[in-house]
This record gives structure tokens, C-alpha cells and sequence, in this order.
């Protein structure tokens, strides 16, 4: 049985070119001897739901599932994650704007609440994925999928460098411009997988646009 | 034997972190941890004098000796929170000391990482030989939670500054990336340490950037220890005084402890 790589392309995502992310996902998954599923589907929360259903209705076997936004992008060297997890369900705390998640839940533990874009789990979580309320928004679906989760074991220590995200916000775009001439973006040295979905459609395609420089990099 | 909560405010005049001005908020914020220590059955110590002179040792680094420093005051000690005096404490914030699973403690650091890589490569390269440590288990060291396990760490961060003042203050002085704690970083990791990162609600740093800098004061719905850093438009730093004062009235009325 192989791992799954299952990215969303969904209507929020309308008009950002995630070519570029498929590319690299593409050959990670090709070298990490992984399946890659790119699905287009209206909403988010429908792309989450119906995982199992169309991996099994397409007779894709699969072990774990590695559920992600459509806009992410991973970087060539990136270990295969799958190796660094358990059976517990895998996600990462969202604290880029805390503001707008304790309006959003207020009540929920947010030392607990992980950010909706970037999932791992496996059949053990088939009930509790399918029986998510429907929802139109992400914001919607982010709030219910933590719901969900309240009483199972989440495994929250897979590190940050696997999930970089709010990246504009908290300077990840800089280098070193103090000292030698290295230009490299900070996110590109320490970050395997780069999450750009709080970005507007026009920041993402100028963004990867300039990106596409590293395609060589990408070897399989 | 009690937990203690050491804190550092000493009044150094002229300019910098410690300058009388700069010191008018550090009222507020060891009024706001006596009251949480008497509740909680901790000793809170203040030291309120330098050990070395200033141009011997900088002020950041003399709290490393805080074993030797309890140990001078006859106190006897179960675990150590070394906190910083530009924070807050909610009286009802949990007793992190049960948290710590007998480990060194500090919190999930999320802020600038232009600041914090900048910080940890130019380190790396000018007093650390090119030795990198993971950014995601980056801490403040506002907040620094250890036991007596820890002594040997202390006695390398004064060391290692004793031994490389000079590298360190040039350091210091060309980027103005921080004094002790990116060091104090890398010298956990050097000395493989196994540190426990406690959830970003216990030491609340950058809050502006989270958006819950608020004049409603969000952050203390949020959680329990707020650090005032990262203020925009905190010139002498008036405006940090300013939400102290507000978040200590709110937390616990008008009267200082």
C-alpha cells in the first residue's frame, strides 16, 4: 500500500496558478514512492469528506493520507514525512493571527486548533472525517474539523519546517542582508513545504511565478 | 523546597533596558507575580543589584548565575523560572511548574524570523563555528523554566561569554540581533539539552504581529503570560507602559503589591 499525497483545488482557489505546486509534488511523490491525487472540487470541506470514498471507488489503495492545500509547494529535498508519523492524526497549530481564530472558536482549547490546509491521517479517522458537518468556507470547515478532533489524540510534534505558513506576515520572505552575499529566502533554507494560502491570487502568481527558477532543482 | 520566580530589575540610570525609564512598566509586571507566587505557593526573588560590573559582564548575562545567586541567599530551590520584567502574569494562569515533566522549559517562539535567522546565522558563523540549531525550537528567554539538572548549562553560558566578551559585544554592537539569547540557544542545543517548548500562551511575546494587541486587551482572554515587545511607535518606551498599566488594572485593579 502506498502513501497519498491528496492536494484540493477548490473555488477559493479560483484564478492561482498551482501548476508549479503540482510540479513539485509531482516528483516528490515520484521519489518518495508516493501517489499523488489532485482533485478539483467546489469546496474544501467536500474535498476533505469524500477522501476515502473516491480513493476507494477508484480502487487507489492507500496507508496514509497526507491532505493538503492546492497551493502548497514542497521543497526538492523534502524528507518523506510519512516516515516521521504515527496512526495519530497529524496537523499544526495555526498562530499567524490569533485574533481571528479566537473570534472564530473562542471556546475551543487554541493551543489545540490546527490550521485546516495540511492533514495526515489514515483509516482509523474514516468516521470522523465523513461525519464533518457540510460546510461552504474554509474558515467554516476549519472550525468544524477541530470539533471533530476534540477527542482523539492529535500528533502535533511534527515540526514547523513542514508546515510554513503566514510567511509574508512573519518575514520568511527576507535573507540574510546583513552579511555575505547569500540572497537565498530564509524559507527556502529552512522550510520544506511552503503554504501560501493566506496570500491573494495575484501575491501567489507573482510569487511562484518568480519560483519557477527553481525548477531545476527538481530532479527525479 | 518552592519553586521560585526570579526576575531581574535594577536600575542602571542613563539609556537602555534597564534605564529608569524603561524600568517604569517593571512595576507592574512583579506586582502582577507576587500576587500569582503567594497563590501558588512560589518564592519570588528580584535581584536588584549587578553581580559584575557592567563593562565586565552585560546585564543579560549576570541573571545565568542565578544558581550561584540563590544559593547565596540561602534559598532552597525545586525549579527555577527566570522571567523577564516586561511581562504580564493572568492570576489564573495554570502552575506551568507541574508542566514541566522535569525538563528546562521555554515557550513556542512565532515573531519576525528575519530578526531570528538573521540572528542564528550570524551567531553561527562568528561565535559558533558554524553550528546551526533547529529555528522551530527557538525560544525567548524571557521566559526560561530549569531546575538544578541545569546548573552545568548555566555555568557554560557564563563561561562561554567570559571567554568570548569581545566577539560577543562586536557581535552585538554590528547586527543588534540580541544579547544573550540567541547564544543561549545555541548553547542548549550544543549541549543537548532536552528542552520542553510549552504552548506560546505562557510567554505571549510580539503580540501586535497576532493581531490581539487590542485596546480591548484580547490577549488576556487568550492566555496567560504576556510579554510587551515588539510595540510599533514605543518611543521611550511610553507606549509599553501604557499597556502594562491596563492589563495589570484590568488583571488586578489599581493597587500595587
Amino acid at each position: 500500500m502506498k502513501n497519498i499525497v491528496y492536494r484540493i483545488i477548490h473555488n477559493n482557489i479560483q484564478g492561482y496558478d498551482t501548476s508549479f505546486a503540482n510540479y513539485t509534488w509531482d516528483i516528490w511523490c515520484k521519489n518518495n514512492n508516493c501517489t499523488l491525487i489532485t482533485r478539483t472540487i467546489p469546496t474544501y470541506c467536500e474535498g476533505v469528506k469524500t477522501v476515502f470514498s473516491y480513493l476507494e471507488n477508484n480502487n487507489i489503495e492507500y496507508d496514509k493520507i497526507f491532505i493538503i492545500d492546492a497551493t502548497a509547494i514542497v521543497k526538492w529535498d523534502c524528507p518523506n514525512i510519512f516516515n516521521l508519523v504515527d496512526d495519530r492524526l497529524v496537523g499544526w497549530r495555526d498562530m499567524g493571527d490569533l485574533k481571528s481564530i479566537y473570534n472564530r472558536v473562542q471556546k475551543q482549547d487554541l493551543t489545540k486548533y490546527i490550521n485546516y490546509g495540511s492533514i495526515i491521517i489514515n483509516s482509523k479517522h474514516r468516521d470522523i472525517i465523513h461525519n464533518i458537518p457540510d460546510t461552504q468556507s474554509i474558515h467554516e470547515f476549519e472550525n468544524e474539523l477541530n470539533k471533530a478532533i476534540t477527542n482523539i489524540e492529535i500528533n502535533l510534534d511534527i515540526s514547523r519546517d513542514f508546515n510554513l505558513n503566514h510567511m509574508i506576515k512573519y518575514d520568511w520572505l527576507s535573507h540574510n542582508w546583513q552579511d555575505g552575499n547569500d540572497k537565498t529566502p530564509f524559507f527556502i533554507k529552512y522550510a520544506y513545504i511552503w503554504r501560501m494560502d493566506t496570500m491573494d491570487k495575484d501575491q501567489y502568481n507573482n510569487f511562484v511565478g518568480q519560483l519557477q527558477q527553481l525548477k531545476a532543482k527538481y530532479v527525479i | 523546597m518552592k519553586n521560585v520566580v526570579f526576575m531581574m530589575d535594577i536600575d542602571l540610570g542613563g539609556e537602555g533596558r534597564y534605564s529608569s525609564t524603561r524600568r517604569l512598566p517593571y512595576k507592574y509586571s512583579i506586582s502582577s507575580w507576587k500576587q500569582w507566587c503567594k497563590n501558588n505557593n512560589v518564592e519570588l526573588f528580584i535581584l536588584d543589584q549587578l553581580l559584575l560590573p557592567q563593562e565586565q559582564m552585560a546585564i543579560c548575562w549576570q541573571r545565568y548565575y542565578l544558581f550561584d545567586i540563590l544559593e547565596a541567599n540561602n534559598i532552597d530551590y525545586d525549579q527555577v523560572l527566570m522571567v523577564d520584567a516586561d511581562t504580564i502574569i493572568h492570576p489564573d494562569c495554570p502552575n506551568f511548574f507541574e508542566m514541566s515533566d522535569g525538563k528546562m522549559c521555554g515557550v513556542d517562539f512565532d515573531g519576525s524570523y528575519d530578526w531570528v535567522m538573521r540572528s542564528i546565522e550570524n551567531y553561527s558563523k562568528y561565535a559558533f563555528d558554524g553550528f546551526m540549531m533547529p529555528w522551530y525550537k527557538y525560544f525567548d528567554c524571557g521566559f526560561v523554566l530549569v531546575n538544578n539538572t541545569h546548573k552545568k548549562l548555566f555555568k557554560h553560558i557564563t563561561d562561554f561569554y567570559n571567554e568570548n566578551s569581545q566577539t560577543l559585544i562586536q557581535l552585538q554592537d554590528t547586527f543588534h540581533l540580541g544579547t544573550d539569547q540567541t547564544p543561549v540557544n545555541m548553547l542548549t542545543h550544543i549541549d543537548k539539552v532536552d528542552l520542553k517548548l510549552l504552548p506560546y500562551e505562557f510567554n505571549m511575546s510580539d503580540m501586535n504581529r497576532k493581531n490581539i494587541l487590542t485596546e480591548d486587551l484580547l490577549f488576556t482572554k487568550i492566555g496567560w503570560i504576556y510579554q510587551f515587545n515588539c510595540i510599533p511607535d514605543n518611543e521611550e518606551s511610553k507606549a509599553t507602559l501604557e499597556w502594562m498599566k491596563n492589563t495589570y488594572e484590568l488583571l488586578y485593579g489599581k493597587e500595587l503589591i
